[in-house]
C-alpha cells in the first residue's frame, strides 16, 4: 500500500508517494534524489544516513517515510550555501578529517546538532555527539580539530 | 516487507486496532530495535500501528506526591535532559545517557526499551530497584504489572498480543534515597552492555536493592536489605555473582561477565558512599 508523503527538506517542500516500509533515508535518496545522506549499516550503527528530523538528529535508517510525513529535514544539502561550503565543510576539509568520504555528510550533520545544542563543546562532548558515526580510514581527532576550530571561530565573532 | 502503516489520534482507536490485528501488527515508538528486525525479517507483521499519535503517551509527568509517569512515546534524551528528576530517581537519566548513542536516544523510548526485552536494556536495571510498574491496556481494560515480573525471558514479556504499553509508573521513594547506574561495554557509543546493574539506596525505608542486567535472561533482582547498616560491598557482589546466569557470546564469556558484575556492584556501593 503507498501512501502520500509530504514533508519540508532543507526548506523545500517535497510530496511524493512510498511504502509503508520504505526508510526516510530510502525516501530520501530516490524518491528525493537527495543522495548526501549515506547508507552504511542500515541498522542505526553507522551514522552514515544522519539527518536533522524536527530539530533531532536521527539516523534516516531507522524512521519510516511515513513516520516523517509533515515532519522538516534537514540534510547534508542544506549545510552548504550555493557553491560556498559552510565554515563547518570548510574545516573539515582544513583539518584532512575525511579520506574516503563516506561518513563525512553524517559527520557533518551530527557536528551541526551538537553546535546548535552546544556552540562551546570540549573534546569529550564531541566525542559524545560523534560515538554513532563510524569512520574506518581517518580516524577522529581529525574530525574533532575541525568542529574545535568552528567552535572557537564563532565565539570570537560573538 | 510489505505492511500497513496506522497512526492512531487515540489510545481507544488505537487499541480497537491493536484488539482486531493481535499478534499480526507490532507497535512502533521509536523504532530503533522494530525497523532493524523488519529489515531482518525476523517480523513481518501486516500492520505497523505508530503509537506516537496518542498525545497523553508523550507525558513525563512528575506528580506531586513524588511519583514520576512516563509514557510510551517518550525518548530517553527526554529523560535525559529532564532537570526535574530528583537524586533519588537519578539512576534511570544516567541508564538513558548510557543507551546507545545520542541518534538513538533521540528516537528510543524507555517503553520500548522494556517492551523488547533485550537483556541488556539500560533503563530496566534502575526501573527494577525503585519498584517501577507498567501499566498496559487493551479494549479489556487496563493492568498493572511490576518490574521485573513483567520481563519473562529475552525478548518474552507477559504482554498480551492485544495490549499496549501505555505508562511506565515510578513510585515516590525517600527524600534522601539514591540510585547509581554502571555498565560495562567494550567501546564508547553504539554498543551493548556486557554486564550493567543499578543501586537504590532508600534510608526512609532501609531499602537496598541491586539489579543487574545483561547476564541473565531476564533481570535479576537482589533485596539486600540485611546489608543496610553494614553497606558490605564484598558480601553484596558475593551474592550478584551467584544470582546471575550470564552466558558466554561475542561480546564476552559467562566468567568475564560474572567477574564484570561484582566489579560493578562494587563501584555502585563506591558510588553510594561518595554521594
Amino acid at each position: 500500500m503507498q501512501y502520500d508523503i509530504k514533508l519540508t527538506v532543507n526548506g523545500i517542500v517535497y510530496e511524493s508517494r512510498a511504502s509503508a516500509s520504505t526508510t526516510l533515508l530510502d525516501f530520501l535518496r530516490d524518491n528525493l534524489h537527495l543522495t548526501g545522506t549515506k547508507e552504511g549499516c542500515s541498522i542505526g550503527e553507522c551514522g552514515a544516513c544522519s539527518v536533522i528530523l524536527d530539530g533531532r538528529v536521527v539516523n534516516a535508517c531507522l524512521v519510516l517515510a511515513v513516520e516523517a510525513d509533515g515532519a522538516s529535514v534537514e540534510t547534508i544539502e542544506g549545510e552548504v550555501d550555493g557553491e560556498k561550503l559552510s565554515a563547518l565543510q570548510q574545516a573539515f576539509v582544513d583539518h584532512h578529517a575525511l579520506q574516503c568520504g563516506f561518513c563525512t555528510p553524517g559527520m557533518v550533520v551530527a557536528a551541526r546538532d551538537l553546535l546548535r545544542r552546544n556552540p562551546a563543546p570540549t573534546d569529550d562532548d564531541i566525542l559524545e555527539a560523534i560515538a554513532g558515526n563510524l569512520c574506518r580510514c581517518t580516524g577522529y581527532e581529525t574530525v574533532i580539530a575541525a568542529i574545535q576550530q568552528v567552535a572557537r571561530t564563532s565565539k570570537q565573532s560573538r | 516487507m510489505h505492511f500497513a502503516y496506522e497512526k492512531p489520534k487515540t489510545l481507544d482507536s488505537l487499541l480497537a486496532l491493536l484488539s482486531q490485528h493481535g499478534s499480526r501488527a507490532c507497535l512502533l515508538a521509536g523504532g530503533t530495535d522494530l525497523l532493524v528486525r523488519l529489515r531482518a525479517r525476523t517480523l513481518s507483521p501486516e500492520i505497523v500501528i505508530d503509537v506516537k499519535g496518542v498525545e497523553p503517551l508523550h507525558a513525563l509527568d512528575h506528580r506531586a506526591d513524588g511519583r514520576v509517569v512516563v509514557g510510551a512515546a517518550v525518548v530517553a534524551n527526554r529523560i535525559v535532559d529532564d532537570k526535574r528528576f530528583r537524586p533519588s530517581h537519578r539512576g534511570l537519566a544516567d541508564a538513558a545517557a548510557r543507551i546507545a548513542t545520542y541518534a538513538i536516544r533521540n528516537r528510543a523510548t524507555i517503553a520500548g526499551n522494556i517492551a523488547n526485552a533485550s537483556p541488556c536494556a539500560d533503563s530496566v536495571p534502575p526501573l527494577c530497584v525503585m519498584g517501577a510498574q507498567v501499566e498496559v491496556a487493551s479494549v479489556r481494560g487496563t493492568r498493572m504489572l511490576t518490574l521485573p515480573d513483567y520481563i519473562k525471558g529475552v525478548r518474552n514479556t507477559v504482554r498480551r498480543p492485544d495490549e499496549l504499553i501505555t505508562f511506565i509508573h515510578i513510585p515516590r521513594l525517600g527524600v534522601s534515597a539514591r540510585t547509581f547506574f554502571r555498565k560495562h561495554q567494550r567501546v564508547r557509543g553504539h554498543d551493548l552492555a556486557l554486564a550493567n546493574a543499578a543501586l537504590l539506596h532508600d534510608p526512609e525505608s532501609k531499602r537496598l536493592r541491586v539489579a543487574i542486567g545483561s547476564c541473565s535472561p531476564a533481570p535479576v533482582v537482589l533485596d539486600l536489605d540485611d546489608l543496610f547498616a553494614s553497606l558490605d560491598a564484598e558480601e553484596a557482589a558475593r551474592r550478584a555473582m551467584a544470582a546471575i546466569s550470564p552466558i558466554s557470546d561475542v561480546r564476552a564469556s559467562a566468567e568475564y561477565r560474572t567477574d564484570m558484575t561484582g566489579v560493578l556492584v562494587r563501584r555502585l556501593f563506591a558510588d553510594l558512599k561518595a554521594a
